[in-house]
């Protein structure tokens, strides 16, 4: 049903550095299968799913041989609306591909486009709310929603389409425990319906069961071939050679064999004690009190809404509490003074990131700093090489480090981190974690507000649930 | 990637996010308004922010007709706030219309995107306080009885008179001017680095 | 009760037209009171009594306070209160529209109504983006809380730039990337497909429409009128 023949393709924009491009991938994808495509960041996953739904070679430019066949028809020589009629496309950033103000809107999108009678699609639109159990997020508006919720109407509209076809970019990037279950869930059923499905992914254990065979993509190649079954029973130390994400999923917090400890060096102690957080009339925090040394990595975990962005604001002084205190070293802070001393790295980088080249961005506004100590903390954090890059030219990871050296140059006392390690591979994600626990040495507090359960494991020496009872 | 030189879906969702821009600095420009001395800075202020997001929008939209959809909401925005707001809306048609005659020949020329612009902005500058400028006295009675203490409107009427207007026109024109120079200094110092535009 | 949109911006044209014309304070008090009713009539939500009740406020300012306060007072804060004052119906007739217009249906609207496409699709984002950009420029403004910007040894008017153009770039940067991002997923779901979409969402006009428009017009001329 789907053919990819000898596809070679290289974007052609500056790009190269993070997007190499893909060499002579063979494939053949029946009717109804589940795929999968996992390797590293960067490895040519997106590329070819890209290449599928026809982004490649209609949007995106670059240098493309071989060609793609889908139920015989070339996506050279179709014009995207024919595509998107035969390929559904969910991408891994929920809030940029809701084109629609509403859930309804964008579920029907599709099939209005394609200029479908209204009572057909009132009829699907039943079938598919009933079918997945929408009710409740129909009717709701996208700047009320969060990412988990507008995620699953991405995954409804390509549900309701025409389209035998799905293809999926790293669809839980920034999704919490419950909201994967849903879609793992509606995967299901598109399976059942007898869609062929087409993933590329780096948490894998949702996926279990689901599918047929595993594609490994290395270096913008197919290196390995493995049947579903085959990849969800790979031994550990093979599945970490390869770079990829557990196959199981594991709820348990397993710290009682937590290797790490605190290494202080500098001792600080920050307090936090009954603090309420609201916004507005709603009650957010209930009652959070805990204390945080020198040198803790602490995790802050739970479930979506429960309060850890407003926990991790307030912290960072970027948010008032309603009540309770904040102390540092037996000091009560107030909000201006917690912003002094601390720092956040969010979720989306890009919007702390302002100078015009990395070296100034270290340096810009921070009192009695010389450019030596900026490169020397560049070299440590492997950007050095960068130095006169634009900010915004470097991949994820490197704005991240770029993040945490501001922090470091400005001698942050407390970081905290806003789910570092969404859509990172296991490499990324233990790189992201060795990073931080080098910062705890330095005698810096950290926080990880993060879903992540392995790098929970892998970084933190203590962890917070909230929304429930702490650990 | 298939460039043709008709506007694409791509081109009006990339118009229609620059609009929301644009819309963006309408309002913060409208702050001059709050007094009507500071409020002759109105239109050059505007003419200032906006000129980057139309520089963006011809080098990111090099097609005919880009200017003509980017306006499309802005004259939506006029039509629908009331009679004298439709000069406005009548004028950043014709403006628009100007500005892609000139573009016309070539998009790329940096003379003529910063004519063009110092043409288009000549909407809001003309038209804006087309009715203060060419009915003072109408205007003036009317503040009047709307309450506004006569020795105010006596100082204001002052300022209505031909001379005012020309001088308004003309730093709007320079302003213009100025907000596309500050676009490609902006362009050039992050967004070509950035790999963005 | 639900207007089309249509209905909505020819009352909103009028009333603005009428209160534009006429300078007389009881046609405005009037007119904004209409579209409060108008509002209250759409929903308890929609109703925006903080407003009203700011508007009552200049007006009670402007005919109550100022024969007491000295000119020189009166003078400057005429100014303020007055030009104020002269938003509110506009604003109130904004708020309602806003409030009560899914975009859906407004998009449905304008496909019957066989405005170009191209133009559907801008208005449509520009919707969709516009509140966007206020959250993003709350993420950039608490980022920028979170470290310092100003350099101490600089001249202030080079801090000022330099704070605006922390606000600029990363905006400008994110509205590009947006462009791109939404771009490809609405190609993915066939917006450029050449036929004509279904107006799923569209109403007709209907009897209340109508009914509204009347009342409106007789209003408006008696109140140019009288």
């Amino acid at each position: 049903m789907i053919e990819i023949q000898n596809l070679t393709f290289t974007y052609d924009t500056g790009d190269s550095a993070q997007h190499p491009g893909i060499k002579d991938i063979n494939l053949s994808i029946e009717r109804g299968t589940c795929v999968l495509l996992c390797g590293q960041s960067g490895c040519g996953k997106s590329t070819i799913l890209k290449s599928l739904n026809g982004l490649i070679p209609h949007f995106h430019g670059g240098d493309k041989s071989g060609c793609v066949l889908i139920d015989g028809l070339n996506v050279d020589d179709t014009p995207m609306f024919c595509l998107s009629q035969k390929v559904a496309s969910v991408f891994q950033n929920p809030k940029s591909q809701f084109f629609n103000v509403d859930a309804e809107s964008e579920v029907t999108f599709s099939l209005e486009n394609q200029g479908i009678a209204v009572e057909a699609i009132d009829n699907l639109l039943g079938e598919t709310i009933r079918d997945l159990g929408l009710e409740k997020l129909i009717n709701k508006s996208v700047f009320h929603m969060s990412g988990g919720e507008k995620q699953i109407v991405a995954f409804a509209a390509a549900y309701i389409s025409t389209a035998e076809i799905v293809v999926l970019d790293e669809p839980s990037a920034n999704l919490d425990a419950d909201s994967i279950g849903v879609i793992r869930g509606i995967l299901q059923k598109m399976k059942q319906n007898g869609k062929t499905i087409i993933i590329a992914e780096h948490r894998l254990s949702y996926l279990a069961g689901l599918v047929d065979s595993a594609y490994y993509i290395s270096d913008g190649c197919i290196t390995q071939v493995l049947d579903g079954a085959e990849l969800f029973v790979l031994a550990d130390t093979q599945r970490k050679a390869l770079g990829l994400r557990g196959l199981h999923v594991d709820n348990t917090l397993d710290l009682a064999n937590c290797v790490i400890t605190p290494n202080a060096i500098k001792k600080n102690q920050l307090i936090v004690e009954n603090l309420h957080l609201a916004y507005g009339k709603n009650l957010v925090c209930d009652s959070v009190s805990f204390s945080a040394d020198s040198g803790e990595i602490i995790g802050i975990t739970g479930k979506n809404g429960a309060g850890k962005s407003t926990l991790s604001r307030c912290l960072c002084g970027l948010h008032k509490q309603k009540s309770g205190t904040i102390t540092w070293n037996g000091q009560k802070l107030n909000m201006r003074q917690r912003r002094h001393m601390s720092y956040i790295v969010m979720q989306d980088v890009n919007h702390q990131l302002f100078a015009d080249s990395v070296l100034n961005e270290c340096m810009m506004g921070i009192d009695d700093v010389n450019t030596l100590d900026a490169t020397a903390i560049l070299k440590e954090l492997e950007l050095h090489e960068q130095s006169e890059a634009h900010p915004q030219s470097l991949s994820g990871g490197q704005k991240q480090r770029l993040a945490i050296a501001v922090s470091v140059v400005a001698n942050k006392r407390l970081v905290i981190f806003d789910e570092p390690t969404s859509g990172l591979d296991y490499k990324s994600m233990l790189q992201v974690s060795g990073l931080i626990r080098k910062i705890a040495e330095s005698g810096t507090i950290v926080l990880i507000v993060t879903h992540d359960v392995e790098l929970i494991q892998s970084a933190c020496t203590r962890c917070i649930l909230i929304g429930g009872s702490e650990i | 990637m298939k460039e043709t030189q008709k506007m694409q879906s791509k081109d009006f969702i990339t118009c229609g996010i620059f609009s929301a821009l644009s819309l963006v600095a309408l309002m913060i420009a409208t702050v001059a308004n709050i007094t009507p001395y500071t409020s002759l800075l109105y239109t050059s202020l505007y003419a200032l922010l906006n000129g980057t997001i139309f520089l963006l929008v011809c080098i990111k939209v090099p097609k005919s007709g880009a200017i003509l959809v980017f306006s499309v909401v802005p004259f939506a925005f006029m039509a629908s706030r009331g009679w004298e707001n439709m000069i406005l809306a009548g004028s950043i048609a014709i403006c628009a219309l100007l500005s892609e005659l000139i573009l016309k020949k070539n998009r790329n020329n940096s003379t003529r995107i910063a004519v063009a612009y110092m043409v288009y902005t000549t909407y809001i500058s003309i038209s804006g306080s087309f009715g203060m400028f060419v009915f003072p006295d109408v205007y003036c009675n009317n503040a009047i009885e709307r309450g506004i203490n006569p020795t105010i409107v006596e100082g204001i009427r002052g300022l209505l008179n031909y001379g005012t207007w020309a001088g308004m026109i003309a730093l709007t024109a320079l302003a213009s001017v100025g907000g596309i120079a500050l676009g490609r200094s902006l362009m050039k110092k992050h967004l070509h680095k950035a790999g963005v535009a | 009760m639900s207007l089309d949109i249509r209905t909505k911006t020819i009352i909103l044209l009028l009333v603005t037209c009428t209160v534009g014309i006429v300078t007389n304070l009881a046609v405005e008090i009037s007119a904004v009171c209409f579209l409060a009713m108008m509002q209250l009539l759409s929903g308890k939500s929609v109703f925006q009594y903080r407003l009203l009740i700011i508007y009552l406020a200049l007006v009670l300012t402007q005919v109550f306070l100022f024969p007491i306060l000295p000119e020189t007072l009166v003078m400057v804060l005429s100014l303020f209160v007055v030009s104020l004052r002269k938003l509110f119906p506009t604003a109130m007739g904004f708020v309602w529209i806003y409030k009560t217009t899914k975009v859906n249906q407004l998009i449905a609207t304008l496909t019957k109504m066989r405005i170009p496409k191209g133009a559907i699709v801008s208005i449509a984002v520009t919707l969709r983006f516009f509140p966007t950009i206020f959250e993003e420029w709350g993420h950039i403004r608490d980022a920028m809380r979170i470290r310092a910007i100003k350099q101490k040894g600089l001249h202030p008017f080079r801090n000022i730039i330099r704070t605006m153009e922390c606000y600029c770039v990363p905006l400008l940067i994110s509205a590009t990337k947006t462009a791109d991002e939404l771009s490809a997923a609405a190609i993915t779901r066939g917006i450029d497909n050449p036929a004509t979409a279904t107006c799923r969402k569209y109403k007709s006009m209907s009897a209340v429409d109508y009914g509204a428009l009347a009342l409106t017009l007789i209003l408006t001329i008696g109140a140019v009128v009288a």
